[in-house]
């Protein structure tokens, strides 16, 4: 401590200045090596704390685990609780829901109830910490549980988009009907979510998605109908159709355009074929390719012509669609897709043409 | 001259300095825990890694490999298991003298294949494509010698997805690493490019190309190497990522947007620090145009990597990234406090140039100086101790607090000897390794502003992880 004391630095500083450099350099060190002691003692806690709270955890779930599967198949009496462990017991119900089957599902249901866990996730969905409410939405889904409506709706319009999302999935789940009217308005808005999240939604949504994904898009701009559009596709939904071919026909985007031809691809039918063709020869490359690539799905022998033509394109993803797009023609043979190499005027085509036939013979 | 005077205002400068690069270091620390925190809220929201969704754009991951023979064929075999809905692996081969190309060719039973490309990226020539109907994923292109940066963009002209991932041949990746990096660009539709973290793989247990078990490595070079990493590459990084100001995504794994490296030019191949350098650019070129964009950073381990483990070997590497870094700020220099530079321009690169480049001579101006001025009498004994003192209590802390900050959110080493020897290599590390770096450091900053060519060297390959 006496190479601390202002004596000892006094007697070895030459001057003033070099006194208060000395006391800087002094003080410097002494807090960092004090933030130092503090970050190891932290690194310590943590670890201890952390590895006590995993054998806890252990021994929680082995104790409570069995409890459980034996509830998925038979009334049990309801466990009595410390209230330090109400929401251990929450995340590990949480765990074991996520694996089994809905009948299942609803016999653990009761035993929460039962437990009054319907409470412990509607206080956890109003905590201010993310994990809490995180932990609260998950359980409210899976209890289906109206009471929390407000709750959710609040939740639904945080700023935080993972939570807005979960929310929104909650309330899907626990009444689509009531649920889309305000979850569309927010997927409207929702671009930056993740299209997994949002595809789940959908599913879970049933007719009520289908309706709401209707009227989302009928009013949509080009940017907002992009997203929808592929998020369509995403889930498969036919119903759609009308909608897509009424925005075909007035849209000026040619991304948006190029989205719906895709779905078009994916979704439609021979009737579609029409719009497919008609964007064929558009003077944007991305709507040529996806004409292209639709057409590869719709086809008929005669579009061959079409899509020869296609090869010379100046675009290299036009060029390749149309190939794959002739490979899967009707009736089409790789002695005839040889036969076409021959004929093909331009070099670009014939080395597209080339490339998919390598594609489509089969293994050696 | 008043030696006296010139001792004190060295000293004062060079705290200065570390007062001002451990306030930056220990504020991105801070930005860094924040983006963790925000971006384990999604994992909170599913209680499980992300899992794909068929939402996902389908990658192409690029491999570029130079005399690659004996871990080529266990690398491509690894890339295709990864977890991801659909991807192309495209290994190329860059005029390797060993038995590369036939190590693929009689492994995957390829074939020349017609490859109809554009070669949007000028590249020294390509003499073929190879390709199998049964593995219709993989495509190797075989090309003429051009280095590194030349075979990334070979790649690039062959690759069909709208990413790229360019992985090195050596890296170990987790099943799901490509799921976990493209998340960004799930959730921001303007992402172009993200990178993840890269761990030390050496005394690791990987089985079948994948990491099974985490270990520390025995040798002390490697292990100071897991803090370093830990220091400079996680926390350092993803803490630029929230003020879309990253800098360099890790040639060992990383995913663009392709149409935005072949606008901004592709990788440049008169540089050894291509990866930043890419980068770099295209922060200048896309704000020079007012475009809305993000480079992102995953924080989640998603590539393991072997680092050096002898001291030769070592010199090369960072002689090489100081290099690479120089080139990287020079040839991009107009970022610097540009117009419309963002944080990338006003914050982290003069960070870059501060606290990264100019870092080597100050650290060993500071203890040449230091003990220079103390042997000849010009300042005392107990001033120059303190003085050396301060400079190792910095190193220690920014260390510390990069073990800390792992501990809350991966605790990646459970094990009590494992966090009992990163605790040691943090002290340890900074009486002679650090040193010792910015030595190398230093070194590659001269060849730079001497003009020597660079090369990248033969990287001495351990293998000390385990592999079956």
């Amino acid at each position: 401590m006496e190479l601390l004391s202002p004596s000892f630095i006094a007697s070895n500083a030459a001057d003033p200045a070099e006194r208060t450099l000395l006391l800087a350099l002094v003080a410097f060190t002494l807090t960092t090596g004090g933030l130092i002691l503090l970050a190891v003692l932290g690194v310590f806690c943590l670890r201890l704390f952390h590895d006590a709270e995993r054998r806890r955890e252990q021994a929680f779930r082995e104790r409570w685990e069995p409890l459980l599967f034996e509830a998925m198949g038979a009334q049990v009496a309801p466990p009595t609780l410390a209230p330090a462990q109400r929401r251990a017991f929450l995340e590990l119900w949480l765990s074991v829901q996520s694996h089994i089957r809905e009948e299942a599902s609803e016999n653990l249901n009761r035993l929460a109830r039962a437990m009054g866990l319907d409470e412990d996730a509607l206080r956890l969905a109003r905590r201010r910490s993310l994990a809490a409410r995180m932990l609260g939405v998950r359980a409210l889904a899976r209890l289906r549980e109206e009471r929390a409506w407000p709750d959710l709706e609040r939740l639904m319009r945080s700023g935080v988009p993972a939570l807005a999302l979960k929310a929104a999935q909650a309330m899907v789940e626990i009444n689509p009907a009531r649920a889309f009217p305000g979850v569309t308005a927010v997927l409207r808005a929702g671009r930056e979510w993740a299209p997994a999240q949002v595809v789940q939604i959908l599913h879970s949504g049933g007719e009520h998605a289908r309706q709401a994904l209707a009227e989302l898009l009928a009013q949509a701009q080009a940017a907002d109908g992009r997203h929808l559009i592929r998020l369509l596709s995403l889930i498969h939904n036919t119903v759609m159709l009308p909608i897509l071919r009424e925005r075909a026909a007035r849209t000026a985007d040619p991304e948006e355009l190029a989205e719906i031809l895709h779905a078009l691809g994916r979704l439609g039918g021979g009737e579609d074929r029409e719009i497919v063709l008609r964007h064929l020869a558009s003077e944007h490359w991305v709507v040529r390719m996806k004409a292209a690539q639709a057409l590869g799905l719709m086809g008929e022998s005669g579009d061959e012509v079409r899509l020869v033509a296609l090869l010379a394109d100046r675009s290299w993803w036009v060029r390749y669609r149309a190939a794959e797009a002739l490979a899967r023609l009707p009736g089409m043979s790789l002695a005839r897709l040889r036969a076409l190499r021959k004929v093909v005027a331009d070099r670009y085509g014939r080395d597209i043409l080339a490339q998919v036939i390598a594609e489509t013979e089969p293994a050696a | 001259m008043n030696w006296n005077i010139a001792a004190d205002a060295f000293f004062w400068c060079v705290l200065i300095y570390v007062l001002a690069h451990a306030a930056a270091y220990l504020a991105l620390n801070w930005l860094a825990w924040r983006a963790m925190r925000q971006q384990r809220a999604w994992l909170l929201a599913e209680g499980r890694a992300p899992v794909p969704s068929g939402a996902e754009p389908p990658i192409s991951l690029i491999v570029p490999a130079f005399n690659e023979e004996r871990i080529i064929v266990s690398t491509v075999r690894s890339a295709m298991q990864l977890a991801y809905p659909e991807f192309e692996i495209l290994v190329v081969n860059d005029g390797s003298r060993d038995g590369t190309l036939r190590a693929l060719v009689e492994t995957f039973g390829l074939s020349p294949f017609p490859e109809a490309f554009r070669a949007q990226l000028r590249t020294e020539p390509v003499r073929g494509v190879w390709w199998s109907p049964r593995h219709p994923a993989l495509r190797v292109i075989d090309k003429d010698n051009g280095g590194k940066a030349d075979a990334i963009n070979a790649g690039i002209n062959i690759a069909r997805h709208p990413l790229v991932c360019v992985v090195d041949a050596d890296s170990i990746l987790m099943r799901d690493s490509l799921q976990r990096v493209v998340q960004p660009f799930l959730h921001h539709p303007h992402t172009v490019a993200c990178g993840g973290t890269v761990r030390i793989a050496n005394g690791c247990t990987v089985e079948s190309g994948f990491l099974t078990g985490v270990g520390l490595p025995r040798k002390l070079l490697p292990l100071f190497q897991v803090v370093e990493y830990l220091r400079a590459f996680l926390f350092g990084r993803l803490g630029w990522s929230p003020l879309n100001a990253l800098l360099i995504i890790s040639g060992a794994f990383g995913v663009m947007r392709k149409s935005v490296v072949v606008e901004c030019g592709g990788y440049l191949r008169d540089t050894v620090g291509e990866d930043m350098e890419l980068v770099v650019r295209m922060h200048r070129l896309l704000k020079a145009q007012g475009r809305h964009y993000r480079i992102s950073f995953v924080p989640d381990p998603i590539v393991w990597t072997d680092a050096p483990e002898d001291l030769r070997t070592l010199k090369n590497q960072r002689s090489r990234w100081q290099r690479g870094l120089s080139e990287s700020l020079w040839k991009n220099r107009g970022l610097l406090f540009a117009r419309r530079g963002g944080a990338a321009g006003w914050l982290a690169f003069p960070f870059f140039v501060l606290f990264e480049w100019l870092s080597p001579v100050v650290e060993l101006a500071g203890y040449v100086v230091t003990v220079l001025l103390a042997v000849f009498g010009q300042v005392n004994w107990v001033t120059a101790a303190w003085f050396l003192a301060a400079c190792l209590s910095f190193g220690l802390l920014l260390s510390t607090v990069a073990l800390l900050l792992d501990e809350l959110a991966y605790r990646l080493y459970p094990h009590p000897g494992q966090l009992a020897r990163l605790l040691g290599a943090v002290v340890l590390e900074n009486f002679g390794y650090r040193q010792l770096n910015a030595w190398f450091r230093l070194v590659g900053m001269v060849k730079w502003l001497t003009g020597r060519r660079a090369a990248w060297g033969a990287m001495r390959r351990s293998g000390t992880w385990q592999s079956s």
